[in-house]
Protein backbone atom coordinates (compact mmCIF):
# COMPACT_ATOMS: atom_id res chain seq x y z
CA UNK A 1 0.00 0.00 0.00
CA UNK A 2 2.71 2.43 1.04
CA UNK A 3 4.52 1.61 -2.17
CA UNK A 4 1.47 2.47 -4.29
CA UNK A 5 0.88 5.73 -2.51
CA UNK A 6 4.54 6.58 -2.71
CA UNK A 7 4.37 6.24 -6.46
CA UNK A 8 1.50 8.69 -6.68
CA UNK A 9 3.07 11.21 -4.34
CA UNK A 10 6.53 10.93 -5.81
CA UNK A 11 5.37 11.05 -9.40
CA UNK A 12 7.16 13.53 -11.62
CA UNK A 13 5.39 16.86 -11.83
CA UNK A 14 5.68 19.88 -14.08
CA UNK A 15 5.69 23.33 -12.61
CA UNK A 16 2.69 25.22 -13.97
CA UNK A 17 3.57 28.29 -16.00
CA UNK A 18 1.87 30.58 -13.52
CA UNK A 19 4.15 29.27 -10.76
CA UNK A 20 7.26 29.73 -12.89
CA UNK A 21 6.15 33.23 -13.83
CA UNK A 22 5.54 34.33 -10.23
CA UNK A 23 8.84 32.84 -9.10
CA UNK A 24 10.61 34.69 -11.89
CA UNK A 25 8.95 37.93 -10.78
CA UNK A 26 10.19 37.33 -7.25
CA UNK A 27 13.76 36.74 -8.44
CA UNK A 28 13.62 39.91 -10.54
CA UNK A 29 12.33 41.89 -7.58
CA UNK A 30 15.18 40.58 -5.44
CA UNK A 31 17.78 41.50 -8.05
CA UNK A 32 16.36 45.01 -8.36
CA UNK A 33 16.10 45.44 -4.59
CA UNK A 34 19.67 44.32 -4.16
CA UNK A 35 20.85 46.77 -6.77
CA UNK A 36 18.95 49.54 -4.98
CA UNK A 37 20.45 48.48 -1.66
CA UNK A 38 23.93 48.77 -3.12
CA UNK A 39 23.12 52.25 -4.28
CA UNK A 40 21.60 53.23 -0.95
CA UNK A 41 24.54 51.86 0.98
CA UNK A 42 26.71 54.39 -0.65
CA UNK A 43 24.22 57.18 -1.07
CA UNK A 44 23.87 58.53 2.43
CA UNK A 45 27.48 58.73 3.35
CA UNK A 46 28.90 62.04 2.28
CA UNK A 47 28.49 64.53 -0.52
CA UNK A 48 25.79 64.91 -3.09
CA UNK A 49 28.24 63.71 -5.74
CA UNK A 50 28.61 60.53 -3.73
CA UNK A 51 24.91 59.94 -4.14
CA UNK A 52 25.51 59.51 -7.83
CA UNK A 53 28.11 56.79 -7.41
CA UNK A 54 25.93 53.85 -8.28
CA UNK A 55 23.32 55.68 -10.22
CA UNK A 56 24.68 54.70 -13.57
CA UNK A 57 27.07 52.07 -12.49
CA UNK A 58 26.49 48.92 -14.48
CA UNK A 59 30.17 48.09 -14.57
CA UNK A 60 30.79 48.56 -10.91
CA UNK A 61 27.46 47.13 -9.91
CA UNK A 62 28.51 43.96 -11.71
CA UNK A 63 31.83 44.04 -9.95
CA UNK A 64 30.10 44.40 -6.62
CA UNK A 65 27.89 41.44 -7.35
CA UNK A 66 31.01 39.52 -8.27
CA UNK A 67 32.62 40.66 -5.08
CA UNK A 68 29.70 39.49 -3.01
CA UNK A 69 30.02 36.11 -4.68
CA UNK A 70 33.71 35.88 -3.89
CA UNK A 71 33.05 36.68 -0.28
CA UNK A 72 31.90 33.12 0.18
CA UNK A 73 34.64 30.54 0.44
CA UNK A 74 34.80 28.58 -2.77
CA UNK A 75 35.72 25.58 -0.68
CA UNK A 76 33.24 24.98 2.11
CA UNK A 77 35.75 23.10 4.22
CA UNK A 78 36.20 24.32 7.73
CA UNK A 79 39.50 26.02 8.47
CA UNK A 80 41.27 23.29 10.39
CA UNK A 81 43.65 25.07 12.73
CA UNK A 82 44.43 27.37 9.83
CA UNK A 83 43.24 30.63 8.47
CA UNK A 84 39.67 31.48 7.54
CA UNK A 85 38.12 34.37 5.71
CA UNK A 86 36.28 35.15 8.94
CA UNK A 87 39.58 35.66 10.76
CA UNK A 88 40.83 37.88 7.95
CA UNK A 89 37.76 40.10 7.91
CA UNK A 90 37.64 40.34 11.69
CA UNK A 91 41.15 41.78 11.85
CA UNK A 92 39.51 45.02 10.79
CA UNK A 93 37.19 46.78 13.22
CA UNK A 94 33.62 47.73 12.42
CA UNK A 95 34.53 51.41 12.43
CA UNK A 96 37.30 50.75 9.95
CA UNK A 97 34.88 48.85 7.72
CA UNK A 98 32.42 51.69 7.80
CA UNK A 99 35.23 54.11 7.01
CA UNK A 100 36.32 52.01 4.04
CA UNK A 101 32.79 52.18 2.69
CA UNK A 102 32.52 55.92 3.35
CA UNK A 103 35.89 56.66 1.73
CA UNK A 104 35.02 54.63 -1.28
CA UNK A 105 31.60 56.23 -1.51
CA UNK A 106 33.17 59.68 -1.44
CA UNK A 107 34.79 59.19 -4.84
CA UNK A 108 32.51 61.02 -7.26
CA UNK A 109 32.22 58.35 -9.94
CA UNK A 110 29.32 57.00 -11.94
CA UNK A 111 30.89 53.71 -12.85
CA UNK A 112 33.88 51.67 -11.83
CA UNK A 113 35.73 48.97 -13.69
CA UNK A 114 39.05 47.75 -14.97
CA UNK A 115 40.95 49.56 -17.71
CA UNK A 116 40.98 46.29 -19.67
CA UNK A 117 39.47 42.81 -19.44
CA UNK A 118 41.38 40.07 -17.67
CA UNK A 119 42.90 37.51 -20.03
CA UNK A 120 41.83 33.90 -19.69
CA UNK A 121 45.07 33.04 -17.89
CA UNK A 122 44.66 35.98 -15.54
CA UNK A 123 41.06 35.02 -14.79
CA UNK A 124 42.12 31.45 -13.97
CA UNK A 125 44.90 32.65 -11.72
CA UNK A 126 42.49 35.11 -10.12
CA UNK A 127 40.26 32.22 -9.05
CA UNK A 128 43.20 30.26 -7.64
CA UNK A 129 44.41 33.24 -5.66
CA UNK A 130 40.89 34.01 -4.52
CA UNK A 131 40.69 30.59 -2.89
CA UNK A 132 44.12 31.11 -1.33
CA UNK A 133 43.00 34.52 -0.07
CA UNK A 134 40.00 32.93 1.62
CA UNK A 135 41.83 30.06 3.26
CA UNK A 136 45.35 31.30 3.99
CA UNK A 137 46.87 34.53 5.24
CA UNK A 138 48.21 35.45 1.81
CA UNK A 139 47.81 39.19 1.22
CA UNK A 140 48.94 41.77 -1.30
CA UNK A 141 51.88 43.94 -0.34
CA UNK A 142 50.00 47.04 -1.44
CA UNK A 143 46.42 48.17 -1.57
CA UNK A 144 44.84 49.78 -4.59
CA UNK A 145 45.04 53.53 -4.11
CA UNK A 146 42.76 56.23 -5.40
CA UNK A 147 44.82 58.91 -7.10
CA UNK A 148 43.18 62.12 -8.25
CA UNK A 149 46.23 63.95 -9.64
CA UNK A 150 48.84 62.84 -12.15
CA UNK A 151 51.56 63.98 -9.77
CA UNK A 152 50.39 61.44 -7.18
CA UNK A 153 50.90 58.46 -9.47
CA UNK A 154 54.02 57.15 -7.80
CA UNK A 155 55.29 53.96 -6.19
CA UNK A 156 54.12 50.41 -6.61
CA UNK A 157 50.71 48.81 -6.52
CA UNK A 158 47.67 49.33 -8.68
CA UNK A 159 45.89 52.64 -8.71
CA UNK A 160 42.43 53.79 -9.62
CA UNK A 161 41.69 57.14 -11.17
CA UNK A 162 38.73 59.08 -12.31
CA UNK A 163 38.37 59.21 -16.05
CA UNK A 164 35.64 61.76 -16.60
CA UNK A 165 33.01 60.25 -14.29
CA UNK A 166 34.29 56.70 -14.48
CA UNK A 167 36.46 55.20 -11.78
CA UNK A 168 39.04 53.05 -13.52
CA UNK A 169 41.38 50.55 -11.92
CA UNK A 170 44.45 50.86 -14.12
CA UNK A 171 45.79 47.48 -15.18
CA UNK A 172 49.19 47.25 -16.86
CA UNK A 173 49.28 45.95 -20.43
CA UNK A 174 51.70 43.20 -19.38
CA UNK A 175 50.24 40.05 -17.77
CA UNK A 176 49.11 40.76 -14.21
CA UNK A 177 51.38 39.47 -11.48
CA UNK A 178 50.05 37.60 -8.44
CA UNK A 179 50.55 40.80 -6.48
CA UNK A 180 48.31 42.71 -8.88
CA UNK A 181 45.62 40.04 -8.77
CA UNK A 182 45.75 39.92 -5.00
CA UNK A 183 45.30 43.67 -4.88
CA UNK A 184 42.16 43.33 -7.02
CA UNK A 185 40.84 40.48 -4.87
CA UNK A 186 41.57 42.38 -1.67
CA UNK A 187 39.90 45.52 -2.98
CA UNK A 188 36.72 43.81 -4.12
CA UNK A 189 36.56 41.74 -0.97
CA UNK A 190 36.90 44.80 1.22
CA UNK A 191 34.28 46.83 -0.59
CA UNK A 192 31.73 44.05 -0.56
CA UNK A 193 32.41 43.15 3.05
CA UNK A 194 32.21 46.76 4.20
CA UNK A 195 28.78 46.93 2.57
CA UNK A 196 27.68 43.76 4.28
CA UNK A 197 28.99 44.90 7.63
CA UNK A 198 27.12 48.17 7.16
CA UNK A 199 23.91 46.22 6.49
CA UNK A 200 24.37 44.13 9.60
CA UNK A 201 24.99 47.19 11.75
CA UNK A 202 21.86 48.85 10.40
CA UNK A 203 19.79 45.69 10.82
CA UNK A 204 20.76 45.49 14.46
CA UNK A 205 19.76 49.08 15.12
CA UNK A 206 22.87 51.19 14.53
CA UNK A 207 26.48 51.55 15.53
CA UNK A 208 25.82 52.18 19.23
CA UNK A 209 24.08 48.84 19.72
CA UNK A 210 26.56 47.07 17.48
CA UNK A 211 29.54 48.38 19.42
CA UNK A 212 27.92 47.36 22.67
CA UNK A 213 27.36 43.85 21.34
CA UNK A 214 30.93 43.58 20.15
CA UNK A 215 31.94 43.17 23.78
CA UNK A 216 30.24 39.76 23.80
CA UNK A 217 32.64 36.84 23.63
CA UNK A 218 31.96 33.96 21.28
CA UNK A 219 30.94 31.83 24.29
CA UNK A 220 28.37 34.44 25.27
CA UNK A 221 27.17 34.68 21.68
CA UNK A 222 26.65 30.92 21.58
CA UNK A 223 24.90 31.07 24.93
CA UNK A 224 22.40 33.68 23.73
CA UNK A 225 21.83 31.76 20.54
CA UNK A 226 21.02 28.61 22.50
CA UNK A 227 18.81 30.44 24.96
CA UNK A 228 16.76 32.10 22.24
CA UNK A 229 16.78 29.58 19.43
CA UNK A 230 17.76 26.36 21.17
CA UNK A 231 14.15 25.27 21.53
CA UNK A 232 13.89 25.08 17.74
CA UNK A 233 10.18 25.76 17.81
CA UNK A 234 9.74 28.35 15.05
CA UNK A 235 8.22 30.61 17.67
CA UNK A 236 11.33 31.97 19.35
CA UNK A 237 10.79 35.44 20.71
CA UNK A 238 7.00 35.19 20.76
CA UNK A 239 4.86 36.33 23.68
CA UNK A 240 2.32 34.41 25.74
CA UNK A 241 -0.07 37.35 25.47
CA UNK A 242 -0.50 40.37 23.24
CA UNK A 243 1.16 43.63 24.23
CA UNK A 244 -1.36 46.33 25.08
CA UNK A 245 -1.37 49.51 23.00
CA UNK A 246 0.36 51.33 25.84
CA UNK A 247 3.00 48.62 26.16
CA UNK A 248 3.61 48.66 22.42
CA UNK A 249 4.04 52.45 22.46
CA UNK A 250 6.40 52.24 25.41
CA UNK A 251 8.30 49.44 23.69
CA UNK A 252 8.90 51.65 20.62
CA UNK A 253 10.01 54.53 22.80
CA UNK A 254 12.41 52.42 24.83
CA UNK A 255 13.73 50.69 21.72
CA UNK A 256 14.72 54.05 20.27
CA UNK A 257 16.42 54.97 23.57
CA UNK A 258 18.18 51.60 23.75
CA UNK A 259 19.50 51.98 20.22
CA UNK A 260 21.14 55.31 20.99
CA UNK A 261 22.55 53.98 24.25
CA UNK A 262 20.44 56.04 26.62
CA UNK A 263 18.45 53.14 28.10
CA UNK A 264 19.44 49.66 29.13
CA UNK A 265 18.10 47.09 31.58
CA UNK A 266 19.45 46.85 35.09
CA UNK A 267 19.39 43.06 35.08
CA UNK A 268 19.10 40.13 32.71
CA UNK A 269 15.72 38.56 32.18
CA UNK A 270 14.73 35.58 34.33
CA UNK A 271 14.91 32.23 32.54
CA UNK A 272 12.57 29.34 33.23
CA UNK A 273 12.91 25.82 31.86
CA UNK A 274 9.23 25.06 31.27
CA UNK A 275 6.06 27.17 30.90
CA UNK A 276 4.67 25.55 34.07
CA UNK A 277 7.32 27.39 36.09
CA UNK A 278 5.86 30.76 35.12
CA UNK A 279 4.15 32.25 38.14
CA UNK A 280 2.37 35.04 36.31
CA UNK A 281 4.02 37.66 38.50
CA UNK A 282 7.35 38.36 36.79
CA UNK A 283 8.54 38.50 33.23
CA UNK A 284 10.41 35.36 32.16
CA UNK A 285 11.86 33.74 29.07
CA UNK A 286 11.12 30.04 28.71
CA UNK A 287 13.94 27.88 27.37
CA UNK A 288 11.79 24.95 26.27
CA UNK A 289 9.59 26.93 23.89
CA UNK A 290 11.68 30.07 23.30
CA UNK A 291 8.84 32.38 24.33
CA UNK A 292 8.49 35.35 26.60
CA UNK A 293 6.02 34.92 29.44
CA UNK A 294 4.61 38.29 30.36
CA UNK A 295 3.01 39.09 33.72
CA UNK A 296 -0.66 39.93 33.70
CA UNK A 297 0.18 43.36 35.11
CA UNK A 298 1.39 45.95 32.56
CA UNK A 299 5.07 45.58 31.73
CA UNK A 300 7.44 47.93 33.52
CA UNK A 301 10.16 49.82 31.63
CA UNK A 302 12.69 47.39 33.07
CA UNK A 303 10.66 44.44 31.71
CA UNK A 304 10.52 45.98 28.25
CA UNK A 305 14.22 46.78 28.27
CA UNK A 306 15.01 43.21 29.27
CA UNK A 307 12.99 41.98 26.29
CA UNK A 308 14.69 44.42 23.92
CA UNK A 309 18.11 43.49 25.28
CA UNK A 310 17.60 39.77 24.80
CA UNK A 311 16.08 40.26 21.32
CA UNK A 312 19.11 42.31 20.28
CA UNK A 313 21.62 39.91 21.76
CA UNK A 314 19.90 36.97 20.07
CA UNK A 315 19.83 38.79 16.75
CA UNK A 316 23.48 39.77 17.07
CA UNK A 317 24.35 36.18 17.93
CA UNK A 318 22.70 34.84 14.82
CA UNK A 319 24.41 37.44 12.63
CA UNK A 320 27.79 36.55 14.11
CA UNK A 321 27.33 32.80 14.01
CA UNK A 322 26.10 32.97 10.43
CA UNK A 323 29.19 35.02 9.56
CA UNK A 324 31.33 32.26 11.00
CA UNK A 325 29.40 29.65 9.06
CA UNK A 326 29.52 31.53 5.77
CA UNK A 327 33.23 32.24 6.07
CA UNK A 328 34.36 28.73 6.92
CA UNK A 329 34.94 29.28 10.63
CA UNK A 330 32.22 26.93 11.86
CA UNK A 331 30.46 23.90 10.45
CA UNK A 332 27.07 24.24 12.12
CA UNK A 333 25.18 26.24 14.68
CA UNK A 334 25.54 25.48 18.40
CA UNK A 335 23.14 22.79 19.56
CA UNK A 336 21.70 21.98 22.93
CA UNK A 337 23.05 18.78 24.39
CA UNK B 1 23.68 16.04 5.99
CA UNK B 2 22.79 18.23 3.05
CA UNK B 3 24.92 17.68 -0.07
CA UNK B 4 27.98 19.88 -0.43
CA UNK B 5 26.73 21.74 -3.49
CA UNK B 6 23.53 22.72 -1.70
CA UNK B 7 25.52 23.74 1.34
CA UNK B 8 27.67 26.01 -0.81
CA UNK B 9 24.60 27.56 -2.36
CA UNK B 10 23.11 28.14 1.08
CA UNK B 11 26.29 29.84 2.27
CA UNK B 12 26.43 32.00 -0.81
CA UNK B 13 22.76 32.89 -0.51
CA UNK B 14 23.29 33.81 3.13
CA UNK B 15 26.07 36.10 1.95
CA UNK B 16 23.48 37.77 -0.31
CA UNK B 17 24.53 36.24 -3.59
CA UNK B 18 21.35 36.63 -5.66
CA UNK B 19 22.48 34.15 -8.29
CA UNK B 20 23.16 31.44 -5.74
CA UNK B 21 19.86 32.17 -4.01
CA UNK B 22 17.97 31.80 -7.28
CA UNK B 23 19.76 28.54 -8.00
CA UNK B 24 19.05 27.28 -4.50
CA UNK B 25 15.34 28.05 -4.65
CA UNK B 26 15.07 26.46 -8.09
CA UNK B 27 16.22 23.21 -6.50
CA UNK B 28 13.20 23.29 -4.20
CA UNK B 29 10.56 24.65 -6.57
CA UNK B 30 8.83 21.33 -7.12
CA UNK B 31 8.86 20.58 -3.40
CA UNK B 32 7.35 23.97 -2.76
CA UNK B 33 4.71 23.44 -5.41
CA UNK B 34 3.64 20.10 -3.94
CA UNK B 35 3.33 21.52 -0.43
CA UNK B 36 1.52 24.61 -1.66
CA UNK B 37 -0.85 22.51 -3.72
CA UNK B 38 -1.64 20.28 -0.74
CA UNK B 39 -2.83 23.31 1.20
CA UNK B 40 -4.35 25.55 -1.46
CA UNK B 41 -5.34 23.20 -4.33
CA UNK B 42 -5.17 26.07 -6.76
CA UNK B 43 -2.19 26.85 -9.00
CA UNK B 44 -2.76 30.61 -8.98
CA UNK B 45 -2.78 30.74 -5.20
CA UNK B 46 0.19 28.40 -4.94
CA UNK B 47 2.09 30.68 -7.32
CA UNK B 48 1.29 33.68 -5.09
CA UNK B 49 2.38 31.80 -1.99
CA UNK B 50 5.64 30.73 -3.62
CA UNK B 51 6.33 34.26 -4.83
CA UNK B 52 5.86 35.62 -1.31
CA UNK B 53 7.92 32.80 0.15
CA UNK B 54 10.86 33.53 -2.13
CA UNK B 55 10.82 37.21 -1.17
CA UNK B 56 10.56 36.46 2.54
CA UNK B 57 13.33 33.88 2.37
CA UNK B 58 15.62 36.37 0.72
CA UNK B 59 14.87 38.98 3.35
CA UNK B 60 15.44 36.55 6.20
CA UNK B 61 18.24 34.50 4.67
CA UNK B 62 20.96 36.06 6.80
CA UNK B 63 19.04 35.16 9.92
CA UNK B 64 18.58 31.52 8.99
CA UNK B 65 18.84 29.79 12.33
CA UNK B 66 20.27 26.52 11.19
CA UNK B 67 21.57 26.27 7.62
CA UNK B 68 21.42 22.48 7.79
CA UNK B 69 17.63 22.73 8.06
CA UNK B 70 17.13 25.10 5.16
CA UNK B 71 14.43 23.00 3.53
CA UNK B 72 12.41 22.77 6.72
CA UNK B 73 12.74 26.52 7.19
CA UNK B 74 11.63 27.17 3.62
CA UNK B 75 8.69 24.78 3.98
CA UNK B 76 7.60 26.47 7.21
CA UNK B 77 7.61 29.89 5.55
CA UNK B 78 5.70 28.55 2.57
CA UNK B 79 3.08 26.92 4.77
CA UNK B 80 2.57 30.17 6.67
CA UNK B 81 2.10 32.01 3.38
CA UNK B 82 -0.40 29.40 2.23
CA UNK B 83 -2.40 29.63 5.45
CA UNK B 84 -2.34 33.44 5.16
CA UNK B 85 -3.91 33.11 1.73
CA UNK B 86 -6.49 30.67 3.03
CA UNK B 87 -7.38 33.03 5.85
CA UNK B 88 -7.60 36.14 3.70
CA UNK B 89 -9.32 34.77 0.65
CA UNK B 90 -13.10 34.45 0.83
CA UNK B 91 -13.14 32.55 -2.42
CA UNK B 92 -11.89 29.38 -0.77
CA UNK B 93 -14.52 26.76 -0.28
CA UNK B 94 -14.61 24.59 2.78
CA UNK B 95 -11.77 22.15 2.43
CA UNK B 96 -13.96 19.13 1.89
CA UNK B 97 -15.52 20.82 -1.13
CA UNK B 98 -12.25 21.88 -2.68
CA UNK B 99 -11.67 20.60 -6.15
CA UNK B 100 -8.50 20.92 -8.15
CA UNK B 101 -8.27 23.09 -11.24
CA UNK B 102 -8.08 21.49 -14.61
CA UNK B 103 -4.42 21.56 -15.59
CA UNK B 104 -3.12 23.12 -18.77
CA UNK B 105 -2.29 20.54 -21.45
CA UNK B 106 1.43 20.84 -20.75
CA UNK B 107 0.85 20.05 -17.09
CA UNK B 108 -0.74 16.63 -17.46
CA UNK B 109 2.16 15.26 -15.43
CA UNK B 110 0.47 16.75 -12.38
CA UNK B 111 -2.87 15.07 -12.98
CA UNK B 112 -2.24 11.98 -10.92
CA UNK B 113 -1.04 13.92 -7.91
CA UNK B 114 -3.89 16.41 -8.13
CA UNK B 115 -6.43 13.66 -8.43
CA UNK B 116 -5.05 11.91 -5.35
CA UNK B 117 -5.02 15.16 -3.39
CA UNK B 118 -8.57 16.00 -4.41
CA UNK B 119 -9.83 12.90 -2.64
CA UNK B 120 -8.52 14.17 0.70
CA UNK B 121 -9.22 17.21 2.77
CA UNK B 122 -6.43 19.61 3.70
CA UNK B 123 -5.48 18.16 7.04
CA UNK B 124 -4.74 14.80 5.41
CA UNK B 125 -3.26 16.24 2.21
CA UNK B 126 -0.51 18.22 3.90
CA UNK B 127 0.54 15.31 6.10
CA UNK B 128 0.58 12.91 3.13
CA UNK B 129 2.61 15.29 0.97
CA UNK B 130 5.13 16.02 3.71
CA UNK B 131 5.53 12.33 4.45
CA UNK B 132 5.42 10.71 1.03
CA UNK B 133 6.57 13.42 -1.36
CA UNK B 134 8.96 15.39 0.82
CA UNK B 135 10.28 12.56 2.93
CA UNK B 136 9.85 14.21 6.32
CA UNK B 137 9.76 11.99 9.37
CA UNK B 138 6.71 11.97 11.63
CA UNK B 139 8.62 13.96 14.28
CA UNK B 140 9.50 16.63 11.76
CA UNK B 141 5.94 16.84 10.45
CA UNK B 142 4.67 17.17 14.00
CA UNK B 143 7.05 20.10 14.56
CA UNK B 144 6.22 21.72 11.23
CA UNK B 145 2.47 21.48 11.78
CA UNK B 146 2.66 22.05 15.54
CA UNK B 147 0.70 18.84 16.10
CA UNK B 148 1.25 15.93 18.46
CA UNK B 149 3.01 12.99 16.82
CA UNK B 150 -0.01 10.80 17.49
CA UNK B 151 -2.20 13.16 15.46
CA UNK B 152 0.23 13.06 12.56
CA UNK B 153 0.21 9.26 12.66
CA UNK B 154 -3.57 9.16 12.75
CA UNK B 155 -3.86 11.54 9.83
CA UNK B 156 -1.40 9.52 7.81
CA UNK B 157 -3.38 6.37 8.52
CA UNK B 158 -6.70 8.01 7.62
CA UNK B 159 -5.18 9.54 4.50
CA UNK B 160 -3.94 6.15 3.39
CA UNK B 161 -7.33 4.59 4.07
CA UNK B 162 -9.18 7.25 2.11
CA UNK B 163 -6.87 6.84 -0.85
CA UNK B 164 -7.15 3.06 -0.63
CA UNK B 165 -10.92 3.34 -0.77
CA UNK B 166 -10.75 5.74 -3.71
CA UNK B 167 -8.38 3.57 -5.70
CA UNK B 168 -10.05 0.33 -4.64
CA UNK B 169 -6.92 -1.00 -3.00
CA UNK B 170 -7.74 -3.79 -0.56
CA UNK B 171 -7.01 -3.04 3.08
CA UNK B 172 -3.99 -4.74 4.54
CA UNK B 173 -4.64 -7.10 7.34
CA UNK B 174 -2.69 -7.22 10.58
CA UNK B 175 -0.10 -4.59 11.26
CA UNK B 176 -1.13 -1.04 10.43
Amino acid sequence: MRKDISIIFKSEITLPKVVQKKAHLAFEEIKNKEHDTMKNNTSEKRTSSVRELFKKAPVWAAAIILAICVLVPTSIGLAKGGFSLYQRMHQTTTEEWLDILADYSAIPADTCGYSRDLTEEEATRYEELQLAYQTTDISPKFRIRYVDREADVTGEGLIMRLDDTNLIIQLPAAPLSDEHLLELIDFEQNISYSMRRNNMVEDLGGTTVWKKMEDLTIKEIERYYLIYYGANTHTSGGYNRRLSTEERAQYDKLLAAYEVGSAHPQAEIIYIDEPEQFTGEHLAFCLSDGRYYLPEEPLSDEDILQIIDLDKKAYYSILQLNEQYIMGEREHMPRRE
Amino acid sequence: MIPIDKQTLIKKAMARDTKAFTELIQLYMKDMYRVGLAILMNDEDVADAIQDTILTCWEKMHTLREPAFFKTWLTRILMNKCYDILRKSPKHLPLEETAYNQPAPEEVDNLELKEALSTLNEKYRIVMILFYSEGYHIDEIATLLKLPKSTVKTRLQRGREKLATYYGIPKRKGKK
